[in-house]
């Protein structure tokens, strides 16, 4: 008797095995999900879909590969399927993918990024051909450069945001080429970002930013922000004078986007102290303050600019109020280098409104 | 006799309007400069000294040194941390214990403030007596860093006389978000009273080190470099030491402009090896 004892355990033992594994494959057949299908979901109006089911690297990577990958023109994978019957939910769905991976840190998010950028630039029609089709790339392009513009990371922006689209836009008309200012800009961006990288050459990389924001200067939709952004630069370059200048040929009132605006007046503000006009520096300092009322830096601003005018008092009451802002303020200052990050949501939230 | 009065009120008057020798940028206007001076030798603090062993000048112009304190003034100390999504959670830890062991150093007259800092400088306790202070915590909050505007909102703090004021500044990296560049930052350094001293995670690649050595010694604080992380505490409890054990030297300035940017230089006359730490000057009032 005691020696079948071990024999009933190891078969007991050997059956829960063989049962623990059974149920484990099908409850994995039913977890696992393809691209196709999953992309039908995002179709049919579940945005979350991609945020739930994508929750390792592994699900991220099993997606990666089945997306496939474009070489010399020539995709595979979902990728060539799709090519097929391009729709815009296609290109949409991979910047989906790649926020997912990117908002968890997984490194391949670049790649999804890329291969939705390449899914793009190797539409059969050319630029001009189907306006509409034009208008969806470029809505995408400035979506994906946004992401990138957040990551503070002035190379990666470049290879993957900024290179692809070298040929592909631009802010003046040209043949085979998508028409937007908005390139001129998101160019200087990254440019001004390399600048602010600790160690860089930051004069060559000022200069080829003011060439870019000159030629934002010209339109009216991107004018205000590169004035600004031009300014912001000559400032720090230590040419306060010209900054006001650029500054001047804004009507500060009238920019639409408040955080731009909010941008005006603090640039105003630091180019008027430079040059010691306290009271018309403290003026731009409150009107920031006025457009945008929980965020601390224009209170920081105007708690130094009172010590340097010898009023301590007026200092530590300023302070006082930057330090004591509720946990969680939006300051558009924060998001002057991220340039246009500030706006992913809205592009994404427009670009989800195309899929339907 | 009536002309006489009236002249010396006229006098008394035209007295009261005339320009006063506003303090600088220390303490109060009576009191003159003041300034805290660490003296070292051998890198341990020289005790004993008086205010005949001080030889001050204040640009250039040689200063009397009206007398000279060693501990007695109770100390303000601002714990300015960073928390951004940079600082991992055994750094965290290290932090926190390295704040709540200057917390338990202070003595009951001491007072603590916490400004922890990602992109957003926070005030979690302000100027509170060090006995009422519990255990600090620190949360990590992500996001970006702002440590210059954390510099600046530490160092732009109330004036309070008999009274020493310092700020423990712990980073791991460079800024990214400040409003205030490194220039203006020096600045308010220059007009502050508060001493700075900076405790910093990396290397020196990672760190604005540069800057930060010079805005700590534009303080008469220190800068120092953490490597390895493990060291963060044993910094922190330094910086607290050497302000604690600086004495505090004060002088009325003679001879010199009263106004803009003046050099001071300090030097112990007493025969010995010594080092001197103390601000590099201070900014007067016309």
């Amino acid at each position: 008797m005691a020696a079948v004892r071990p024999v009933i355990c190891r078969a007991f033992c050997t059956l829960a095995i063989v049962l623990a594994t059974l149920f484990w494959s099908i409850g994995t057949a039913a977890q696992q999900r393809s691209i196709d299908d999953l992309l039908k979901a995002y179709e049919a109006g579940d945005y979350q879909v991609l945020n739930r089911y994508v929750t390792t690297t592994g699900t991220f990577e099993q997606l990666r590969k089945e997306l496939g990958s474009e070489k010399e023109g020539q995709l595979d994978g979902a990728m060539q399927r799709w090519d097929a019957e391009r729709r815009p939910a296609h290109a949409v769905f991979m910047l989906e993918l790649a926020l997912v991976g990117s908002s968890r840190g997984w490194p391949h998010w670049l790649d999804v990024l890329s291969a939705g950028t390449r899914f793009l630039v190797i539409r059969p029609d050319l630029p001009g051909e189907h306006p509409e089709w034009d208008a969806f790339e470029v809505a995408w392009h400035k979506a994906a450069v946004a992401l990138l513009q957040g990551i503070g990371r002035p190379d990666l922006l470049r290879q993957h945001g900024m290179l692809p689209l070298a040929s592909r836009m631009g802010a003046e008309p040209a043949v085979g080429r998508m028409v937007d200012p908005w390139i001129a800009l998101a160019r200087g961006v990254n440019q001004e970002q390399f600048a602010k990288v600790p160690g860089a050459a930051e004069p060559l990389y000022v200069a080829a930013a003011l060439g870019f924001y000159e030629v934002a200067a010209r339109y009216p939709s991107t004018k205000a922000e590169a004035l600004v952004r031009k300014a912001g630069l000559v400032l720090d370059m230590g040419s306060a004078a010209d900054a006001i200048k650029s500054l001047d040929l804004i009507d500060g009132t009238s920019i639409a986007d408040p955080d731009v605006a909010y941008w005006f007046h603090m640039q105003h503000g630091r180019a008027l102290e430079a040059l010691e006009r306290f009271d018309d520096a403290q003026r731009a300092f409150e009107l920031a303050a006025g457009l945008s009322p929980g965020a601390p830096s224009p209170h920081i601003a105007l708690a130094a600019l009172a010590l340097k005018r010898d009023d301590r008092a007026r200092s530590v009451e300023f302070a006082r109020r930057a330090r004591r802002h509720a946990a969680g303020a939006r300051d558009p200052w924060w998001a002057y280098l991220s340039a246009d990050y500030r706006l992913f949501g809205p592009r994404l939230v427009a670009l989800r409104r195309l899929v339907k | 006799v009536t002309g006489a009065i009236r002249a010396l009120a006229a006098l008394t008057a035209a007295l009261a309007f005339l320009p006063v020798w506003q303090q600088p940028t220390f303490r109060s206007v009576t009191e003159g400069v003041v300034l805290d001076v660490l003296v070292t030798e051998r890198n341990r603090p020289v005790r004993g000294l008086t205010s005949a062993d001080f030889h001050v000048t204040d640009n250039g112009v040689p200063q009397r040194v009206l007398d000279v304190s060693h501990e007695t003034l109770p100390l303000d100390v601002h714990l300015v941390t960073d928390t951004s999504g940079s600082i991992h959670p055994a750094l965290l830890q290290s932090l926190v214990r390295s704040v709540n062991r200057v917390r338990q150093q202070l003595r009951p007259k001491d007072r603590v403030s916490v400004l922890p800092f990602s992109h957003q400088v926070r005030e979690q306790v302000w100027l509170t007596p060090a006995g009422d202070v519990g255990e600090i915590g620190l949360e990590s909050t992500g996001g970006q860093t702002s440590l210059n505007d954390a510099i600046a909102l530490a160092l732009m703090t109330p004036l309070e006389r008999n009274r020493r004021q310092m700020a423990i500044v712990f980073t791991d990296g460079f800024d990214t978000t400040s409003f205030m560049t490194e220039a203006a930052t020096l600045d308010v350094a220059r007009r502050s009273h508060v001493a700075l001293f900076v405790v910093a995670a990396g290397d020196r690649k990672t760190l604005p080190a540069r800057f930060l050595e010079e805005i700590a010694a534009t303080t008469g604080g220190l800068a120092q470099i953490a490597q390895p992380v493990q060291a963060v505490e044993q910094h922190f409890l330094r910086a607290l030491e050497d302000f604690r054990t600086s004495y505090v030297v004060r002088f009325v300035p003679n001879g010199v402009e009263r106004g803009g940017w003046h050099d001071v230089s300090v030097r112990v006359t007493k025969r010995g090896r010594y080092q001197i730490r103390a601000r590099r000057g201070y900014f007067g009032t016309r």
